[in-house]
Formats: C-alpha cells, sequence, structure tokens
C-alpha cells in the first residue's frame, strides 16, 4: 500500500503547472562551428550541414533538426552552472528544466530524460537566432515499486527571431 | 537537384526495414564530446564516481540528449532531402555505457497518399550490441511520389489537406 | 648487456631537426564567432562586457565584441593539425608558449593562421639528449592587420 508515500505535487509544485516562459532569445546567433561540433558528435556528416551545393533545398548549410533543442547557452548574468559542482550531491542540472520557467521544487535526487515528441518543421540556419518558449504542461506523481517518481512534462516551442517556426517539442523529464 | 535522394512513397511497403544507422562502440570520449558540444553539465555523463556510486549506475550514461539525434539521423538519412521526416518520438528506457554499439532502426507500420505526398508511419528503435531496446518510439515522414512534386521545405503540414 | 646507443647519430638528428624550418601545411582561415567568444570568457571568468556587448565594446573604442585572447588556443587546435615522427627520443613535452598582442581579434573577423616551424636544435642536458622545436603561428585578420604570434616551444627526449 502507498498511504505512506508522501505526496510531492504540493501546491507549490502545482503552482507551477501552466507556467510558461518568456520569449527565450538565444545569446548568439546559430554558428558554423557550433553546427560542425554538433553534426560531428552525433557523427552525422550529411553534406547539408557542410555543403552549401548539397543544402540548395534549403537555401544553403543548415544545421541538424534537432539542433534548436540545445542552442540555449549560459548568459553573462546567470549564475555559473559549476558553482555547486563542490555540494557532492549535486548533479549538475538546474531543477528550472528550461531558462525562463521556474523551478521545480521535488525533494527527489535523480532526474532523467524520459523522452521527446518531436514536430519538424525546417531547420536553423548559420546567423539565425532561436527563440524559445517553454511551458511545464503538466507535473504529476505515479508511486511505483521504488518508490515516487515525478513526471514533468515541458512543451517547447522554436522559432526564429522573426517568428518562423523550427519545430516542436514535448519533453518528459523524470525525478525520482 | 543537389543533395541526396531519398526513399520514393511508390517503393515502401508496410513491414519493410529501413536501413539501420550503427554508432559505436561507443567511449567516454564520444560522450564528452557530445556533452561539451551542449554544454551539458549532468554529472553521470563525465564523473564516473559521481555516476556510480551516487547514483548507483553502472558506469557514467550514454546521454539521451544524444540519442535522440541519432533517431532524427536514421530518418533524414532515409528521406534525404527529398523527403521531410515530420514527427518522431520515443521514449528513453534503456541505459547505455561505454562499450555499447547502438543500431537504429525502423519499420513501416503504416502508409497513406496525402495531397500530391505520401506520409509513412514508422516504429522505431535503438539496439544494443546484445539486442536490449532500449529508446522505442514512432516517426512519420512525408515522401514525394515517383514523378510527383518535391515535398515542399520548410514544411507545412497544411499542404497534405 | 652493455649499453648501446641507438637511434641517429647527433649529427643525423640535427640534420632531421633542420629539415623541419620552414612553413607548416597551409593557411588556415577561421571566423571570430560571438558563441565562441562567449564560451571562452564566460570560462575564465571574465565578464567585462567588451566580449559580449557590441556597444560596450565600440564605446571603449573596439571595432565590436572582442575575443579574449586566450581564443586563439582554440584556433591552434581547430586549424593546426601536425605531427612530427621524430627519429629519435621517447616522448614529446609541450615546454612554453611565447605570446605577441597585436590588433585585438573582433566577432566577424577572419583569421588567417600561418604556421612555421622557426627553431629546431639538439641539446645535451642532464637527462641526456634533447630535441627543442619551435613552432610559430601568426593570426592575421581580413585586413591584413597582425593580430597575434604565438610561439610554441616543444622538447623531445
Amino acid at each position: 500500500m502507498s498511504e505512506m508515500v508522501p505526496d510531492y505535487i504540493t501546491p507549490a509544485v502545482r503552482a507551477v503547472i501552466g507556467a510558461v516562459s518568456p520569449p527565450q532569445l538565444a545569446t548568439h546567433p546559430v554558428e558554423p562551428s557550433e553546427i560542425r561540433r554538433f553534426h560531428q558528435a552525433v557523427m552525422d556528416h550529411a553534406p547539408r550541414y557542410w555543403d552549401e551545393a548539397a543544402a540548395a533545398r534549403y537555401g544553403g548549410v543548415v544545421a541538424p533538426m534537432g539542433f534548436p533543442v540545445h542552442a540555449h547557452r549560459r548568459a553573462e548574468d546567470q549564475e555559473d552552472p559549476l558553482a555547486a559542482m563542490d555540494r557532492p550531491d549535486f548533479d549538475g542540472v538546474d531543477r528550472a528544466l528550461r531558462p525562463g520557467l521556474p523551478e521545480v521544487v521535488v525533494p527527489l535526487k535523480r532526474l532523467m530524460n524520459g523522452g521527446y515528441e518531436y514536430e519538424l518543421f525546417r531547420h536553423a540556419r548559420p546567423g539565425e537566432r532561436i527563440v524559445l518558449r517553454s511551458r511545464y504542461a503538466d507535473i504529476y506523481q505515479r508511486n511505483g515499486r521504488t518508490g515516487p517518481i515525478v513526471f514533468v512534462v515541458i512543451e517547447d516551442s522554436y522559432e526564429t527571431e522573426t517568428g518562423e517556426r523550427l519545430l516542436l517539442s514535448v519533453n518528459t523529464m523524470i525525478l525520482r | 537537384m543537389d543533395g541526396t535522394a531519398g526513399a520514393i512513397f511508390d517503393d515502401v511497403e508496410i513491414g519493410q526495414d529501413i536501413p539501420t544507422l550503427v554508432k559505436g562502440p561507443m567511449t567516454t570520449a564520444h560522450i564528452m564530446r557530445w556533452s561539451a558540444a551542449m554544454e551539458n553539465w549532468h554529472r553521470i555523463h563525465y564523473d564516473w564516481k559521481y555516476a556510480t556510486e551516487h547514483d548507483k549506475l553502472p558506469d557514467v550514461m550514454v546521454n539521451g540528449s544524444w540519442k535522440q539525434h541519432v533517431m532524427i539521423q536514421l530518418l533524414s538519412d532515409w528521406v534525404g532531402d527529398t523527403g521531410w521526416a515530420w514527427k518522431v518520438g520515443f521514449q528513453f528506457r534503456g541505459m547505455n555505457v561505454p562499450g555499447d554499439t547502438l543500431t537504429a532502426w525502423g519499420r513501416v507500420t503504416g502508409k497513406q497518399e496525402r495531397g500530391a505526398w505520401g506520409v509513412v508511419d514508422l516504429d522505431i528503435g535503438l539496439r544494443d550490441q546484445k539486442g536490449n531496446e532500449g529508446t522505442p518510439g514512432t516517426a512519420r515522414v512525408v515522401l514525394p511520389r515517383r514523378g510527383g512534386p518535391p515535398v515542399p521545405y520548410p514544411f507545412d503540414p497544411a499542404v497534405l489537406g | 648487456m652493455s649499453a648501446v646507443v641507438t637511434g641517429p647519430s647527433d649529427a643525423e638528428a640535427q640534420a632531421f631537426l633542420d629539415s623541419l624550418i620552414g612553413p607548416l601545411g597551409e593557411d588556415v582561415t577561421t571566423l571570430v564567432e560571438l558563441g565562441a567568444v562567449r564560451r571562452m570568457a564566460l570560462c575564465m571568468d571574465d565578464f567585462d562586457p567588451i566580449h559580449f556587448d557590441e556597444a560596450a565594446a565600440k564605446a571603449r573604442g573596439y571595432r565590436g565584441v572582442v575575443a579574449p585572447w586566450p581564443l586563439l588556443w582554440l584556433y591552434f587546435f581547430t586549424c593546426t593539425i601536425y605531427e612530427h615522427d621524430f627519429p629519435f627520443g621517447k616522448a614529446t613535452v609541450h615546454g612554453a608558449d611565447e605570446y605577441e598582442f597585436h590588433e585585438p581579434m573582433i566577432v566577424g573577423d577572419v583569421i588567417t593562421v600561418r604556421t612555421a616551424m622557426v627553431d629546431a636544435k639538439l641539446k645535451h642536458g642532464k637527462s641526456g639528449r634533447l630535441g627543442q622545436v619551435v613552432s610559430e603561428r601568426r593570426f592575421t585578420n581580413q585586413r591584413g592587420e597582425l593580430c597575434a604570434v604565438l610561439r610554441t616551444i616543444l622538447f623531445r627526449r
């Protein structure tokens, strides 16, 4: 029985369900070296990422389709993500799971990525700055054999600065 | 056109396996390269002591964020620069560690004509060298028909009618 | 078994070192990117706004956002690949670097990196024979201005 399992979906957690981030403009435009590092790390060497002639359909070379999902970097006025690394139990991940969203304050230590649902429209191109809008679509708890598990469902919309849509994402993050 | 010609709708059969995509064997260097490129500081990807002692994991972890792009590449390799990988979804159920060789696969589960193009549904996954399935999902791609117009880019689902 | 001197004689080693002098590879060009500038500044805890903000940089007399000088090392690693198969010694170690800083590198600049081996000599130290090679990278912008010179000393022993 699960009477003793704590309810982590407190009023404070419930209050952030539906929270929407202000539009988050990437700190810098998509850059050729970022595209290179991305496609090399994925080991996806399709010419559309580096050969203008092969990328004619796209109007020139493009970033890999999933690139915008990782395009938001630390801003200069943001705390150093390594500042808490001296804490041996710190996992290195901000509990504000997206820039501009509030933290999900749940006393569960392990964070896992549960998966994504993507709808893809257009590649980002060098020189474009990516705008991200995020929303906590749902936060809920399930009680498994190993204890409580909290699911955080995040909807993300990625566009160019001029409002052309790139992709939509629904990401489920898991705390346990 | 320039670029890579991908699959043609007319040639696709339900039950068909699309070409697999193999990555690996994965090493800590591959994980570091991805984490550095993404500025991802999640400790389970580079701090072996933290991963194994604090999080009780068998080793440092291959990034889920990396695996997702392998799944997207599986599809974009198949549809080439003539089709479009429209929808893709997957769950990160399995863990992968250095030493794993990962094979992304896809199998056609359905096809239908839509407008001047064709829509194809697939089951997709990522299995390790032991055959463990770790990243089950589904995908929907849009392909040109033989002799038909190319899939418009940027892709707008409204064109399918 | 008596100690046997293996490998080339000193004269042969010096002749090899002499053969290294001269240009190394082709000129390589690279774009100074805002993201790379920001990343280098942030990882050094250098929050000077000239590395982030064009207006702030221009107000201080620069043409645009200024690259921190350690960004030279990004171009060192991404723009030059060379290896020497020394016919003597066991290990190559990084000894020292010398810098000259001239015209700042600005976001949007296209930097040409020209590499040459400028010095190579054989020395005899307490631990035995040592090869000292000095490579020089000259960083020039699209306006033909010299931005920096980086000399790297490697020891082969």
